[in-house]
C-alpha cells in the first residue's frame, strides 16, 4: 500500500531456525510491508504462521545463534536494523521501538518491584526522583489507581489487567514512534480485553504513535487496525484494509477463515454448522510445494502445486493477495465450498 | 396427589442433573500455625437444572467457578456444601460401585488437547483406557475403539501413533473419542475449543453439534467465548464469582441481557465487523478478590447501577415479572425486584 511518512519498512524478510543437525528451516519467507507514522496495521494468522517470529526479528531480539535472517532489510526512519551496531540498537530499544507481550505474568520481572522495573526505562540521566514522578504519572495514564503505592508492588500481587497496563505505561515511557504489541490481549479476560483495547487506541492518538499489532483474534483487529497483513505458514498471502478483509477478501484461506468464525446472531435455535477449512496448518518445516495453502483448498488448480503465486496488486492499488485464482464475490457467497463433512484430514 | 406425581416423574425425565444449593469453598491458610485465614468461594451457592438432550453453557470470567462446578458434577472433588442429583439420586452419597456406573455416564472434555492425553501412550490406548477400566472382553474394546474413531472423524489407521504426533484439533477429537467410548449420556466440555485456532475450532465445533445431535448427548459446555456459546447452547447460565446472576435459554440471554454484569460482559465482545458501532459498559473497579469479598450483591462495587440495598442484600435469582409468568429467563439482580423505582 502507498505509505506517506514510512517509520518502518521490511522488506523481503526471511528468517530461518535451525533444527538439530545444522539444518536450517524458514519460518518465516520472503515478507515485506510498511507501517507508516500513527498507522495501526495488524498482522494476523493462526499458530505457527510466523508472526511473532516477525515481531522479534523487527526488534532484533531472535534467539542467536539458533536462528538467522537470510533475506531482508528492516528499515525504521530509514536506518536498516539488521546493520546496527548493537549499541545503537539498544538506544532504539525501548525507545524509539517498544514492545508489550502477551503474558505480562512472564514479561515482568518476579523478583523486582514495579516500581524498579519502571524507573529502568528511564535513561540513565533522568534523575532518580523525576522519573518517579514520571512512572507515577504513567500509572495513572493507563488507569491505574494509586499510583506511588503501586511502585512498592510486586507483580504476582497485580491482576493479570493490571500487569498489562503496567507494561504498557513501560511501553510508552519514552514517546515511542512505534509500538509493537504481540497479542497483548489474548491471556485476558474479555472485560479486561475490551479496556486495554480503549487504552491502546487512547495512547496511539494522544502520542501520534504507529503500532504493529500481533493477533489471531479477527475481532481485535476489526476494533484496532486500519490495514492487515494476513500470514499462512510464513507468508503473507493477503493485505488490505480491514473493511475490504471482512466483506471481500480475495485469497480462499482469509476468506474461509473468516467465514469459519461463529457470528453472534440473534436467534438461531440449534444452529447450523460453521464453515470450516479443511485440514489443519501444515508444521513448520512441512510446508507444502507451491502456494502453502493449496492442499486445503477448493479453488487449486494443478498450477497451485507446481509454483508459489506472487504477491499481486489489485486494481484499487491498496489490495494485494497472493493467488492464482482470487475470489472476486463477498466472501458470504462461498459458503458451500467450505461445508466440511466429518473426516479430519 | 396422582397428578403431583406424574408432574414429579415428566420432571424427573427432563431434568438429568439437579443441583442444588452447591458450594465449594476452598481454604486459604497463613499466619502464624498455618490457620485457615479465608477462603476462595469458588462456587457459593449455585442451584441449576440440566435438561437432557440440551447443551446448558455456563460462562463467566476466569476465577468465576465455571470449572470448579464441573468438577463437582462429576464429583471429581467433594463439595463444601449441597447436592447434585443424577436421575434423584444424590451422587455425593454414591457407594464406590455406584460412582463407577455413574462415571459411565457422565465424561469429561478437558481444554488442553496437549496435557490431557497421556504421551507415553498410543491413540488406541488412550481410548481403549476407559474400557478397560470398566473390564470390558478386549474384542468388544477393539471395536467400540473403532467406532468411536470413526464417529470422530479420526482414522483407525492411526491408532499406533502417539500424541505428539497429531495437530491439536486431531488431539482435541482423540480427546472427545475417549469421553466417548463409554457412550455416556452427559459430556462435561471445560473449554474444548478455546486452545484451537480459529480454522479448526469450527471444526470441532461443528463435531460437537454433529455428535450431540446423533447420540442425543446432554452437554455442559464452559466456555468465556460467547461467539461460540451463542453457536452450541440450548441454554445459558452467566456466572459472577461464584453465584449465578443470570440464566435462560439461548435467545433470552442472547437478546436481552438483564444483569449489568452480563451486559457489560456482552458489550466487551470485540467487533464482529469494523463498521460496528459499540457501546462499551465499562467496569471501572478491579475484580473482587478473596480478601475483601464485597458484602450484599457482589458486583456491586463494580455496578453503575448500585443502589442501596444491593451493599446490604445478596439478590436472589428469580423470574422478573416484566418477563411473564412462563419466562424461564432469570436473573439474580434488585433493579428488577421493583427497588428501582425507589
Amino acid at each position: 500500500m502507498v505509505v506517506e511518512n514510512t517509520l518502518l519498512e521490511v522488506k523481503s524478510l526471511s528468517v530461518a531456525f535451525r533444527t538439530d543437525a545444522n539444518r536450517y528451516v524458514e519460518v518465516v519467507e520472503d515478507i515485506s510491508f510498511d507501517v507508516g507514522k500513527g498507522q495501526c496495521i495488524g498482522l494476523v494468522g493462526e499458530s505457527g504462521c510466523g508472526k511473532s517470529v516477525t515481531s522479534m526479528s523487527i526488534m532484533q531480539l531472535l534467539p542467536q545463534p539458533l536462528s538467522r535472517m537470510t533475506t531482508g532489510e528492516i528499515r525504521f526512519n530509514g536506518k536498516d536494523l539488521t546493520k546496527l551496531p548493537i549499541a545503537e540498537l539498544r538506544a532504539l530499544r525501548g525507545h524509539d521501538i517498544a514492545m508489550i507481550f502477551q503474558e505480562p505474568m512472564t514479561a515482568l520481572n518476579p523478583v523486582y518491584s514495579v516500581g524498579s522495573q519502571m524507573l529502568e526505562c528511564f535513561r540513565k540521566d533522568v534523575p532518580r526522583p523525576e522519573a518517579r514522578t514520571r512512572s507515577i504519572e504513567l500509572l495513572r495514564s493507563v488507569g491505574l489507581s494509586e499510583p506511588d503505592r503501586l511502585l512498592n508492588n510486586y507483580p504476582h500481587e497485580l491482576s493479570g489487567g493490571m500487569r498489562q497496563r503496567v507494561m504498557i505505561a513501560m511501553a510508552i515511557a519514552n514517546n515511542p514512534q512505534l509500538l509493537i504489541a504481540d497479542e497483548p490481549t489474548t491471556a485476558l479476560d474479555v472485560t479486561i480485553q475490551a479496556q486495554i483495547m480503549e487504552l491502546l487506541q487512547e495512547v496511539q492518538k494522544s502520542l501520534g504513535m504507529a503500532m504493529l499489532l500481533i493477533t489471531h483474534d479477527l475481532g481485535v483487529v476489526f476494533e484496532m487496525c486500519d490495514y492487515v497483513h494476513v500470514m499462512y505458514a510464513g507468508k503473507i498471502v493477503e493485505s488490505c484494509s480491514v473493511q475490504q478483509l471482512y466483506e471481500a477478501p480475495s485469497h480462499p484461506y482469509t476468506v474461509g477463515l473468516l467465514n469459519s468464525l461463529p457470528e453472534i446472531n440473534q436467534t438461531n435455535a440449534r444452529a447450523e454448522r460453521l464453515p470450516v477449512i479443511e485440514g489443519t496448518v501444515p508444521a513448520i518445516g512441512k510446508f507444502p510445494r507451491g502456494c502453502r495453502f493449496h492442499n486445503r483448498c477448493h479453488f487449486r488448480t494443478d498450477q497451485c502445486a507446481l509454483s508459489s503465486p506472487p504477491l499481486r496488486v489489485a486494481k484499487d492499488g491498496t489490495h494485494r493477495y497472493a493467488c492464482y485464482h482470487p475470489l472476486n464475490k463477498k466472501r458470504t457467497e462461498y459458503r458451500v465450498e467450505y461445508s466440511n463433512h466429518r473426516r479430519c484430514v | 396427589m396422582n397428578t403431583a406425581t406424574t408432574a414429579g416423574v415428566f420432571n424427573l425425565s427432563a431434568t438429568i442433573l439437579k443441583v442444588n444449593d452447591l458450594v465449594k469453598h476452598f481454604p486459604i491458610k497463613g499466619g502464624v500455625f498455618n490457620r485457615q485465614v479465608a477462603s476462595v468461594r469458588a462456587v457459593d451457592g449455585i442451584s441449576l437444572a440440566i435438561q437432557r438432550e440440551h447443551t446448558t453453557s455456563v460462562v463467566g470470567e476466569s476465577g468465576c467457578g465455571k470449572s470448579t462446578l464441573v468438577r463437582l458434577l462429576n464429583r471429581l472433588i467433594e463439595p463444601s456444601a449441597g447436592e447434585v442429583f443424577y436421575e434423584d439420586k444424590n451422587i455425593f452419597l454414591f457407594s464406590r460401585r455406584e460412582m463407577r456406573a455413574f462415571r459411565q455416564n457422565i465424561q469429561m472434555v478437558f481444554q488442553d488437547p496437549y496435557s490431557s492425553l497421556n504421551p507415553r501412550f498410543s491413540m488406541y490406548d488412550i481410548i481403549a483406557e476407559p474400557l478397560k477400566i470398566m473390564n470390558q472382553p478386549a474384542d468388544a474394546i477393539r471395536k467400540r475403539v473403532r467406532t468411536v474413531v470413526e464417529l470422530v472423524g479420526l482414522s483407525y489407521s492411526y491408532r499406533n501413533r502417539y500424541p505428539h504426533e497429531f495437530s491439536g484439533g486431531q488431539r482435541q477429537r482423540i480427546g472427545i473419542a475417549r469421553a466417548l467410548a463409554l457412550n455416556p449420556k452427559i459430556l462435561l466440555c471445560d473449554e474444548p475449543v478455546s486452545a484451537l485456532d480459529v480454522s479448526v475450532q469450527a471444526q470441532v465445533l461443528n463435531l460437537l453439534m454433529d455428535l450431540r445431535d446423533e447420540l442425543k448427548l446432554t452437554i455442559v459446555f464452559i466456555s468465556h467465548d460467547l461467539a461460540v456459546v451463542s453457536k452450541i447452547s440450548d441454554t445459558v447460565t452467566v456466572l459472577y464469582f461464584g453465584k449465578l446472576v443470570e440464566q435462560g435459554e439461548r435467545d433470552d440471554i442472547f437478546n436481552n441481557q438483564l444483569h449489568p454484569y452480563t451486559q457489560a460482559l456482552f458489550s466487551a465482545i470485540p467487533k464482529a465487523r469494523p463498521d460496528e458501532e459499540k457501546e462499551r459498559i465499562f467496569l471501572t473497579a478491579e475484580p473482587p478478590s478473596y480478601r475483601n469479598f464485597p458484602s450484599g450483591c457482589r458486583f456491586h462495587p463494580r455496578c453503575s447501577k448500585a443502589m442501596d440495598i444491593c451493599k446490604k442484600v445478596d439478590p436472589e435469582l428469580r423470574v422478573p415479572t416484566a418477563q411473564g409468568t412462563n419466562s424461564k429467563h432469570q436473573v439474580a439482580c434488585h433493579l428488577y425486584d421493583g427497588h428501582n423505582q425507589q
